[in-house]
């Protein structure tokens, strides 16, 4: 009895110490030097510092995909109407159409950590917001592979996903090698001349600065608009069918198809305006049947190395016999996006087609 | 009296050689003796020579796109030239009228909502010219329900000017960044959708609509002495009134409708040459014309020229060279001229 009487005010306060330290572990454990976040440079240049697997509002196709593809689609809480691949993230909840139109209230009341931004950009004034409610904000365009790397990095250091990064870098590093190898050899005046029609407009091109001049220079492709001031600069009919592309590309936007993805009919029903354009009977690329329709999403993100390989093919169909960039995008869908789809994403897809 | 002829005969002379020149320019590599045997050879197969790359360059892609720009530009400044002299307000035109910016938001729904009334590839062209027809009516219908005085009729327009503006920017709003370029690159204006079909519509709706404004253009004149005066003159005030305003919109809506908004023009033309043939509108009108052919050539060939092989939006351009111009003029003058 009086071991009890003793003991009881004992075991209360060791009770009380216990209670304490916990507290003091939770809410000074941080302070105490124990990492919680991670300093990271972002495309644009700027480092900030982000938490460790936070929740994330992906305001760009390409981060969506990319978290997804990392195996962390579970940390997204908020996206935007263009994240539609693969479906299943349609069911977290849409902040807005575009970045732009997002505000700061939506994404703080996701609870996000972290928002990822890209093109087109998320508007200034949230971003200021957010920034002052101290939610980091990342900015990556992953416009073309060289950018797409890295961010693949960067998001795999935030989400603790480095093994699923590798994976899926080594799967996109092993195409671009593919394409580097086989077009190394091939002087600049042998590379086939090529018109890209930018932004789904005949008359808009790839100018020297433009995402589209890298992506058809990394294919091997010699871009007759590459000396245009400008990214999207329009220009004349004439100077087209002067220049006389051996290639021309088209990419078509999602709001020309109907679907996720467009049909082989609305593709080939560009193809068919394209050679009907005053005076396009004339080029090269027209007469020989080398127009090609590719959908827009698949030139940039993770899955921009399919739309490289694509082109690559498109450039040299001798030196690309054995690969099907239909069968790597199809490949690339199934491993990294749980997706069984073999829609087209291009048309023609080879020239035999 | 002399002066006006000579107004318009220089006009007309500078309309021709200008389009000699213009149709020598672009970016294709051509010489101007292979444009000018390319274009005789269609008239004169035995006596001059063509080929299949001439033929496609000048005749498919050049020369419709050249007289494209006289037909709009005269259609343009001569809608403005008698919107001016209806409403008895220099202010008046496509733009400050909500024509124009009810044109950019027909287009904008083909381009960013797929929505309209004839579909296909009039899709975006159906409905320009549709919101151009409505808020024609609009302008009017607003003014009526006071009496039409040209003061209203400004101010209705701008009130519509407005609307239909935050409505095109609600609907950039929702739209995806490729079709927000899109609508901001047609609001820019352009002539590079010429085609001979759309030559042939805008050519026969400006001259005969023109014609008819003309034969309107003592009534008008008369309207600019107050509407009591020319009541006593028997002029059907109301009438005419109506019927000009009608006419000016119809051609600016077939033209903007294929070329997008090109401003500038439908203010700032008939001002020039209201400088130099004053305002008697049996002069203003046509001399407004052929400035306006002028002015839209001119800038359109700088347009594709000046950073050839691209092409700037004319729009710009018709700013450029008009504005310094105008105020050059203004300068010159220095007493009132409205």
């Amino acid at each position: 009895m009086v071991k009890i009487a003793i003991s009881e005010p004992y075991i209360h306060t060791n009770r009380f110490k216990i209670l304490l330290f916990i507290f003091l572990f939770i809410f000074l454990a941080p302070a105490g030097g124990v990492p919680v976040g991670i300093d990271i440079t972002d495309e644009a240049g700027i480092t900030v510092s982000v938490p460790l697997n936070p929740r994330v509002v992906c305001l760009s196709a390409a981060s969506a995909e990319t978290v997804y593809a990392l195996n962390a689609s579970h940390l997204i809480v908020g996206r935007t109407e263009t994240c539609t691949i693969p479906p299943e993230l349609e069911k977290i909840p849409s902040l807005g159409s575009i970045a732009g139109e997002v505000d700061a209230e939506s994404i703080l009341a996701t609870g996000a950590g972290l928002v990822i931004s890209g093109v087109p950009p998320i508007s200034a004034e949230t971003e200021r917001s957010l920034k002052s409610a101290g939610i980091p904000v990342l900015h990556y365009n992953a416009l073309y592979v060289d950018t797409i790397l890295p961010m693949i990095e960067d998001l795999s250091l935030i989400l603790n996903r480095e093994r699923e990064a590798d994976e899926l870098k080594d799967f996109i590093k092993r195409y671009q090698n593919l394409i580097n190898e086989r077009i190394a050899d091939i002087s600049s005046e042998d590379r086939p001349k090529v018109y890209f029609m930018s932004m789904g407009d005949f008359y808009q091109t790839a100018g020297s600065d433009s995402t589209g001049n890298k992506r058809i220079e990394m294919a091997g492709g010699y871009n007759i608009g590459r000396n245009l001031t400008g990214i999207v600069p329009a220009v004349d009919a004439e100077w087209i069918i002067d220049k006389n592309p051996e290639v021309i590309v088209y990419s078509i936007r999602p709001d020309q198809y109907r679907a996720t993805f467009p049909r082989i009919e609305e593709m080939a029903a560009k193809r068919d305006e394209i050679a009907a354009l005053p005076g396009f009977d004339r080029i090269d690329a027209v007469k020989s049947g080398r127009v090609h329709v590719i959908d827009i999403g698949t030139l940039s993100g993770p899955r921009g190395i399919v739309g490289l390989l694509y082109l690559a093919s498109w450039f040299y169909p001798d030196r690309f016999t054995d690969v099907d960039p239909a069968a790597v995008h199809e490949e690339m869908l199934r491993d990294f996006y749980h997706l069984n789809w073999h829609e087209p994403w291009a048309y023609p897809m080879s020239q035999s087609d | 009296m002399k002066r006006k002829v000579l107004a318009l005969l220089l006009s007309l002379l500078g309309i021709i050689l200008l389009t000699g020149v213009a149709v020598t320019l672009g970016s294709a590599h051509i010489t101007p003796t292979q444009v000018y045997s390319c274009i005789l050879a269609r008239f004169f197969p035995d006596h001059f020579v063509t080929t299949d790359f001439l033929d496609t360059i000048v005749w498919k892609l050049r020369l419709h796109r050249v007289i494209l720009a006289i037909f709009a530009g005269m259609g343009l400044a001569v809608a403005g030239a008698a919107m001016q002299g209806i409403l008895k307000n220099p202010l008046a035109s496509p733009f400050t009228l909500g024509i124009a910016s009810a044109a950019s938001f027909g287009a904008s729904l083909a381009i960013i909502l797929g929505a309209g009334f004839i579909g296909g590839e009039y899709l975006i062209v159906g409905n320009a010219f549709v919101f151009t027809i409505i808020a024609s009516l609009g302008v009017y219908g607003l003014a009526k329900y006071r009496g039409v005085s040209p003061e209203t009729m400004v101010l209705a327009g701008i009130a519509i000017m407005y609307l239909f503006s935050a409505m095109t920017s609600s609907l950039q709003y929702v739209g995806h960044s490729e079709q927000v370029h899109e609508v901001v690159f047609w609001m820019m204006g352009s002539l590079g959708r010429s085609s001979w079909d759309k030559v042939g519509i805008i050519a026969l709706v400006t001259v005969l609509c023109s014609l008819i404004l003309m034969r309107l253009s003592w009534d008008i004149n008369a309207l600019g002495a107050g509407d009591e005066t020319a009541e006593s003159l028997g002029v059907n005030v109301e009438l005419v009134r109506v019927s000009g305003m009608m006419l000016a919109a119809l051609i600016t809506a077939s033209v903007i409708c294929f070329t997008g908004t090109i401003g500038f023009i439908g203010l700032v033309a008939p001002h020039i040459t209201r400088m130099v043939v004053s305002g008697d509108h049996r002069f203003l009108l046509p001399a407004s014309g052929l400035f306006g052919a002028l002015l839209l050539l001119g800038a359109d060939t700088m347009a594709r020229t000046i950073m050839a092989p691209v092409i700037l939006p004319v729009g710009i351009m018709t700013a450029f060279m008009g504005v310094p111009f105008f105020l050059y003029l203004f300068m010159k003058r220095r007493k009132e001229f409205w």
